[in-house]
């Protein structure tokens, strides 16, 4: 027999019952679409993980915290726990004993710092190409009156009129040379050496003066700021205001005039950045240069190192081991690299779960395919015997039922892969947003990848199921002994 | 030069006690363009006989030779290609496709075959012509009465012009005016084609009519032949 034959044979036979042809092809192409839609998403979001932080440095930022450290804080060493018990239960308590070491009630707190030897530990490690350190600082601000500008924002000096409390901004230490920061100045400049001693203002802080125009803004530059830092305290305070400059009602450490360099705007619209950069800036008021922030920093006593590091190793295959070893000296440590393969990791388990599953339906489909077939078979035995008795050999009539499953497999995998196309444009259009919310910088790329060998793929996969389903009844449809069949009725 | 040799052919069905003895020792030959009828009652045998010439089943003992095929050691793939050379075959139920026009029954054969379009359409126009149903090609079984039914199964089994018709019974589901003009037919047909055709009938003055000669088979033994004019 001809192909055409046999295709017109199979068309022919799946046209006989409509709805049983049209429910079996629906589990191939739910299946198919289901199957397509996550290798899909699953393609497209390693290319969104890979994108937004692969391109760049970032996956070589290691960002160093204080621990608990290996020793306790009167400085002996490590605490020692005797007894019998199992390595586990030994070295928790031994971390209980360390955190305990730390100091009673939380207001009692020294303010967590990374300490300055293991600062210059940090900045020595081999394979480091850069180092940082975050400083962020907090401060009671005024703009100090000129001659011919009135003070705007200054609390009137009037002591009757009802106090105001005094506003307050965090400035954060930044590089003169820096990657975007400069490229977002509005008004004045951006640092010209790490030592410059001025101060470039967030536009937000300048809203909260009062100043809301551009024009007003830019009149600022060249004005000068005036500082407070009151007397660094412990506790909770410490921890949440940047290292611990204290409260309002704490004695002045040291009071500073600074000029007004520039205006920074905030990082919008498809602007990119570093991850870390950004949750450090998040709450910052005003920069100053990172060589002076250090300055300030060390202006209160006793205060060691910086609260957080930021390291850049040369080679990327060497995070893994610097990250180990800052672990081992007590400290804690985030990395971009780690951040990015937990997320790889998690999408790869998700998508082999749902691969499974989406197999799982395309197995009941091909079950589906087996039952019609193997119904097919039945109600066409005197057919068969007829087909038989007229000639046509074992193979002639197993093609005819192979030839009738790959229709099937084949229009089912057409239809589902096309479904699974359009459902993943639509979803592109949805889950771009949640993208774009999720990691708040602009993604370009496609979140479902459609490659043209994925939807071959599928197509194949479908075919592929369907034969297989196919084989057992055709096997049975070649065996059917004419005489027999011809007898059926 | 005889176109059918049987010597010795027994058929057995079944197993230990359902054992069924079918054919018991059949010798027959049949010369070329001879119309043999082989009658008998019913549960003779003879549908068991016809199957082992249509080469859809084997003897289980005994040679058979049908135009230089060895039937009785046949591979399945050599009975193919046997029943789509040598035969044609004609049911007593007419073993029509249902919903299928009577051009495509005739046209199934050649389909078969793998015969282009084109040729296939042209030769069961023809055959079904020469039956007699030159105008309902495109008339299913529903849409044709008992008669044209079997005449397009007549059409069917001619349309690859076969040296050998085997016919079951071929006017057994049909009234006497039709029988008669499918008997009419089969005969017209062989003497213009000079085929060679066996037909089984359980009834002695239709293989009178027209056959050339008939045999009898009782319980499984051919027991007695007769040639008629
Ligand atoms: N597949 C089979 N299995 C077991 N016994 C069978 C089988 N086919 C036929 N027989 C038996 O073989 C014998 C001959 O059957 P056969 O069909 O050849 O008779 P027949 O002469 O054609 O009868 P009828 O005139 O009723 O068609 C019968 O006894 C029948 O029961
Ligand atoms: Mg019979």
């Amino acid at each position: 027999m001809k192909f055409g034959d046999l295709l017109r044979e199979a068309s022919r036979a799946l046209r006989a019952s409509p709805s049983r042809t049209v429910l079996t092809a629906l589990g191939i192409i739910v299946g198919t679409m289901a199957l397509t839609l996550i290798l899909s998403l699953s393609l497209g979001l390693a290319r969104v993980i890979d994108d937004l932080v692969a391109s760049d440095e970032q996956l070589r930022h290691v960002v160093v915290m204080p621990g608990f450290g290996r020793q306790a804080s009167d400085g002996r060493s490590t605490p020692t726990v005797a007894g019998e018990m199992d390595d586990l239960k030994r070295q928790r308590l031994q971390r209980t004993l360390l955190k305990r070491s730390r100091g009673g009630p939380p207001f009692q707190m020294r303010s967590r710092v990374i300490d300055a030897d293991t600062e210059t530990w940090l900045r020595a490690m081999p394979g480091i190409e850069q180092s940082r350190a975050f400083l962020q600082e907090r401060f009671e601000v005024s703009l100090v009156p000129t001659g011919d500008a009135p003070a705007a924002a200054t609390a009137p000096d009037d002591p009757s009129a009802p106090k105001r409390p005094p506003m307050i901004g965090l400035t954060l230490g930044a590089p003169a040379e820096h990657p975007y920061y400069p490229g977002r100045v509005i008004a004045g400049r951006w640092f010209k050496s790490d030592d410059e001693k001025g101060v470039v203002v967030h536009e937000i802080l300048l809203w909260k003066m009062g100043l809301t125009s551009d024009d007003a803004q830019k009149a600022l530059v060249g004005r000068t700021v005036h500082f407070v830092a009151r007397k660094a305290a412990g506790g909770l305070a410490g921890m949440f205001f940047g290292g611990g400059a204290g409260p309002s009602n704490a004695p002045v450490a040291y009071e500073l005039d600074l000029p007004i360099l520039g205006v920074i705007r905030e990082r919008f619209g498809e602007e990119r950045a570093t991850v870390i950069e950004e949750a450090w800036a998040m709450q910052a008021d005003m920069f100053v240069a990172q060589g002076f922030a250090r300055e300030l920093w060390d202006k209160q006593p006793g205060r060691g190192g910086p609260q957080s590091m930021l390291l850049v190793a040369r080679d990327l295959a060497d995070v893994e081991r610097i990250e180990k070893e800052i672990q081992e000296r007590g400290l804690e440590v985030r990395t971009v690299r780690e951040a990015v393969e937990g997320l790889k990791k998690g999408l790869s388990i998700v998508t082999v779960v749902a691969s499974v599953l989406a197999g799982i339906a395309l197995f009941v489909s091909a079950l589906g395919i087996v039952n019609t077939l193997v119904m097919s078979v039945l109600e066409r035995t005197r057919e068969i015997g007829l087909l038989k008795a007229l000639g046509a050999t074992d193979g002639d009539v197993a093609s005819i039922f192979l030839v009738e499953a790959g229709l099937l497999g084949l229009g089912g995998g057409v239809l589902g892969a096309a479904l699974g196309f359009g459902l993943a444009l639509v979803g592109d259009v949805i889950g771009r947003r949640m993208v774009e919310e999720t990691f708040l910088m602009p993604f370009k790329g496609n979140l479902f990848q459609f490659p043209w060998w994925l939807a071959l793929g599928a197509l194949g996969f479908a075919l592929v199921t369907s034969l297989l389903a196919a084989v057992l009844p055709t096997l049975r449809a070649a065996r059917i002994d004419p005489v027999k069949a011809l007898r059926h009725e | 030069m005889s176109v059918i040799e049987l010597r010795d052919v027994q058929k057995l069905y079944g197993e230990g006690s359902a054992r069924v003895a079918a054919l018991r020792g059949v010798d027959l030959t049949v010369e070329e363009g001879e119309f043999l009828a082989i009658l008998g009652r019913s549960g003779s045998g003879k549908s068991t006989l016809l199957h082992l010439l249509a080469g859809l089943d084997r003897p289980t003992t005994g040679t058979m030779r049908v135009l230089g095929h060895d039937l009785a050691n046949a591979g399945p793939k050599e009975l193919a290609t046997y029943r789509r050379e040598a035969i044609g075959i004609v049911f007593q139920s007419f073993q029509l496709l249902p919903g299928r026009s009577a051009r495509d029954q005739v046209e199934l054969p050649l389909a078969l075959d793998g015969l282009p379009r084109a040729e296939r359409a042209k030769l069961a126009a023809a055959a079904l012509t020469e039956v007699g149903l030159g105008g309902r090609l495109d008339h299913t079984p529903a849409q044709l009465s008992g008669g044209e039914q079997q005449r397009v199964a007549v059409a069917r089994a001619l349309v690859r012009r076969p040296p050998v018709l085997l016919c079951d019974e071929p006017t057994g589901n049909l009234d006497s005016a039709n029988a008669d003009a499918v008997v009419e037919l089969l005969v017209r047909l062989q003497r213009e084609r000079r085929c060679t055709v066996v037909m089984i009938t359980h009834e002695p003055d239709l293989a009178e009519r027209a056959a050339s000669r008939s045999v009898r088979i009782e319980d499984g033994r051919i027991v007695e032949g007769r040639v008629v004019a």
